[in-house]
């Protein structure tokens, strides 16, 4: 390659939780995930930088490798494309080496493998600033004499924190580094380089270390983890009541403004009963969904989270779970969906075919509307000692979710599954204190997901359901509820033979059909289906709550909960399992058990409730 | 009835449309373009069909990092081989 020519395309490489999604946003100004863990990036992305000159370069942010011999998918896409081989990428002009600072021992064995492919190379040393506070001095000249190649420090949350990196992108490619000798042994060849170049005080800082004796210990540590998940389901509850109150005032507004516009009659109907009424009560969580990822963008910045997975790791191996599918079970409490598609860290196919059955039990954010409109409802706003009742029984529901996923994996060991020896080898990263800037960006997504839905697919089906509520309309003899007439009427009442087993009335049964859609919509779904039955022009999600409590037995609202643990009641999460695992009869499997299981749940939670009461 | 109806009776009718394509296109994407495909076999202009039956440019599947159900990422599927018996 002629040492003239200018790159056109870099890919961003290195080894997990370096960095180089936070660099890749800093060049391409992108907002794609970051936290303090490893595994985020499973897929590549790509983004377009512009240079100082004006030029443009096109960027790819490759998932983290410890080697180029791939031992999992998401490795096999880096090695795929630093070689050349990927079917959908060209060899990019240059390898962005990324590796951290703070923790060279290990992140150059991989940078010295990379060296040996011939290709234009320049190295970051992300997180400089983390490695000076602690006192790591590196030598950059002598390490670029001795690497062969251009270094420079990087520092990729700052505003200005790539500035002699994008200088060196700006100019011309590099030479390519001179070849290492046959057989280079990368270790000690690391040993070396670290001996010559750099000065560090000791391998670990004495913060951490003092705050991990506490965090990782077998029995405080997991009191630890407990009391983080109470303090968060706690704080869901008792902060969002003022804002939950302001939104509910401000729908209830919309309404009486709507209805005072309008003369009675379909278009009001409409705006009021369908649109409001199920676009509002789902709107009415976002506080709740903000206030839930913050603690969960709070921890992930901190470090907090692969410390958990290593608490929880002799919990899942004994289930027949690898350690591995922490990570993608904790991406499922946003969505299933990057939970699924994060299992593509996990080698074992068996494990990750495992890992993909379950990851749909745990509790995404689409859960929260349905779960936080039922607790609120039925059970009592008491306290017990500190602690709301409320959020502790919101944490069970997730901790039911989570049991019911150790039991299926339970069973597939008893099945004789065996256990795949790629242990948990986890890199546990340094404490950190939380980049403001990624946590609010992080909120901000999360806020305009949220209302992306709502104010587009949530609506869409409210409108649709208002239709089916309100056509046809009763004959001129009619003497049931006009509901009963509609196709809505007519479907839950049809429904109802096969769910009434397990407490389901037949207003749930409507909801259940947008809830395939996205389970939310099971909120916005009741929301219209209640509004159109009832006189009143309150279309509120409290309303709702309200009409709810004294229309629905507890052991219904038990017999809900419990189907929402399990149910596989979102049609994309089903088509991702049909994507990620390319086989049809895993697909249909994995509906059935989880079809199966909330069914079973919802009969127990119906019968035991009614037999309590 | 009168001219408030007639008014009141389009406005309704284009939100409902409106809806049941959105839903359409965003939950069976695949569904959509084929009767995006039975519309452009029937006449439709190819830019209409388009419009109405393509592909979402996201779907709402509630996460944003995963395409939704459009264009799909390359996946990597999984391939489970069956353990040779030791004799």
């Amino acid at each position: 390659m002629s040492e003239m020519a200018l790159p056109r395309s870099i890919a961003l490489v290195g080894n997990p939780n370096c960095g180089k999604t936070a660099l890749f946003n800093r060049l391409t100004g992108s907002r794609q995930k970051v936290a303090n863990y490893a595994g985020v990036t499973v897929e590549r992305k790509e983004g377009v930088l512009n240079l100082p000159s004006g030029r443009r370069v096109r960027v790819l942010d490759l998932p983290g490798a410890y080697s180029l011999n791939a031992t999992s998918p998401d490795e096999a896409v880096t090695r795929d494309v630093c070689l050349g081989r990927h079917p959908d990428e060209t060899l990019p002009d240059l390898l962005l080496c990324v590796a951290d600072a703070t923790n060279l021992r290990l992140h150059l064995r991989f940078v010295l493998e990379l060296r040996r492919l011939g290709r234009p190379m320049i190295l970051a040393l992300n997180m400089a600033d983390a490695a000076r506070k602690r006192g790591i001095r590196i030598d950059i000249a002598a390490l670029q004499t001795e690497l062969g190649f251009p270094v420079v420090e990087t520092i990729a949350i700052q505003r200005d924190g790539a500035q002699d990196l994008l200088a060196r992108l700006d100019g011309q490619l590099p030479a390519v580094p001179p070849a290492p000798e046959a057989d280079l042994d990368v270790h000690a060849e690391t040993r070396r380089l670290i001996a010559h170049a750099v000065t560090m005080p000791a391998p670990t800082s004495p913060r951490d270390a003092a705050i991990d004796r506490w965090v990782l210990h077998p029995v405080v540590g997991v009191l630890i983890l407990i009391a983080v998940m109470v303090l968060m389901f706690q704080a869901v509850f008792s902060w969002a009541t003022p804002f939950q109150d302001a939104i509910n005032a401000a729908v209830g507004w919309l309404t009486g403004v709507v209805s005072s516009l309008l003369p009675e009659g379909m278009l009001r109907g409409l705006l009021t009963d369908g649109i409001i009424a199920g676009v509002g009560s789902v709107l009415v969580f976002l506080p709740q969904i903000i206030i839930l990822f913050f603690f969960i963008l709070v921890l992930e910045e901190s470090g907090y989270l692969p410390r958990a997975a290593f608490l929880l790791d002799r919990l899942m191996t004994s289930s027949g779970l690898s350690g591995r599918a922490f990570i993608p079970l904790l991406s499922s409490f946003a969505c299933a969906i990057p939970g699924i598609m994060a299992t593509r860290s996990i080698p074992d196919p068996r494990d990750r075919l495992l890992t993909i059955l379950v990851a749909p039990m745990m509790t995404c954010s689409a859960r929260w509307p349905v779960y936080t409109l039922l607790v609120s409802a039925f059970v009592p706003d008491r306290r017990i000692g500190f602690l709301g009742l409320q959020g502790l029984v919101m944490f069970a529901l997730v901790i039911g979710g989570i049991a019911g996923a150790l039991a299926v994996s339970l069973i597939s060991r008893f099945l004789g599954r065996k256990l795949a020896e790629h242990a948990l080898l986890l890199e546990i990263p340094a404490w950190r204190l939380p980049n403001w800037r990624d946590v609010l960006i992080g909120l901000r997504e999360r806020a305009v997901i949220f209302l992306r839905r709502a104010g587009t697919l949530i609506l869409a089906l409210s409108v649709l359901l208002w239709v089916l509520s309100t056509f046809p309309t009763p004959p001129a003899d009619w003497t049931r509820p006009a509901i009963d007439y509609s196709f809505a009427g007519r479907i839950g009442h049809a429904l109802a033979i096969l769910f009434s087993p397990i407490g389901f009335n037949w207003q749930i049964c409507v909801a259940l059909i947008p809830g395939l859609a996205a389970r939310e919509a099971a909120v916005a779904g009741l929301a219209s289906v209640y509004a159109v039955s009832a006189a009143s022009e309150d279309a509120t999600a409290a309303a709702l709550g309200q009409a709810l409590s004294t229309q629905w037995s507890l052991a219904t609202a038990m017999a809900l909960l419990a189907w929402y643990i399990f149910a596989p009641q979102c049609l994309a999460t089903i088509a991702v399992v049909r994507r990620e695992s390319g086989s049809l009869k895993t697909t249909i499997l994995a509906t059935l058990l989880l079809a199966g299981m909330a069914y079973c749940a919802s009969f127990f939670a119906y019968h035991i409730t009614l037999a309590l009461s | 009835m009168n001219t408030y109806h007639f008014f009141e009776l389009a406005v309704v009718g284009l939100i409902v449309a409106a809806s049941t394509l959105f839903s359409l296109r965003q939950t069976m994407p695949k569904a959509a373009a084929r009767v995006g495909e039975l519309a452009r076999r029937g006449g439709m202009p190819d830019r209409l069909a388009s419009f109405f039956f393509g592909a979402p440019k996201a779907a709402d599947c509630g996460c944003g990092q995963c395409s939704g159900c459009g264009p799909a990422q390359s996946s990597q599927t999984i391939t489970l081989h069956r353990s040779k018996s030791c004799h």
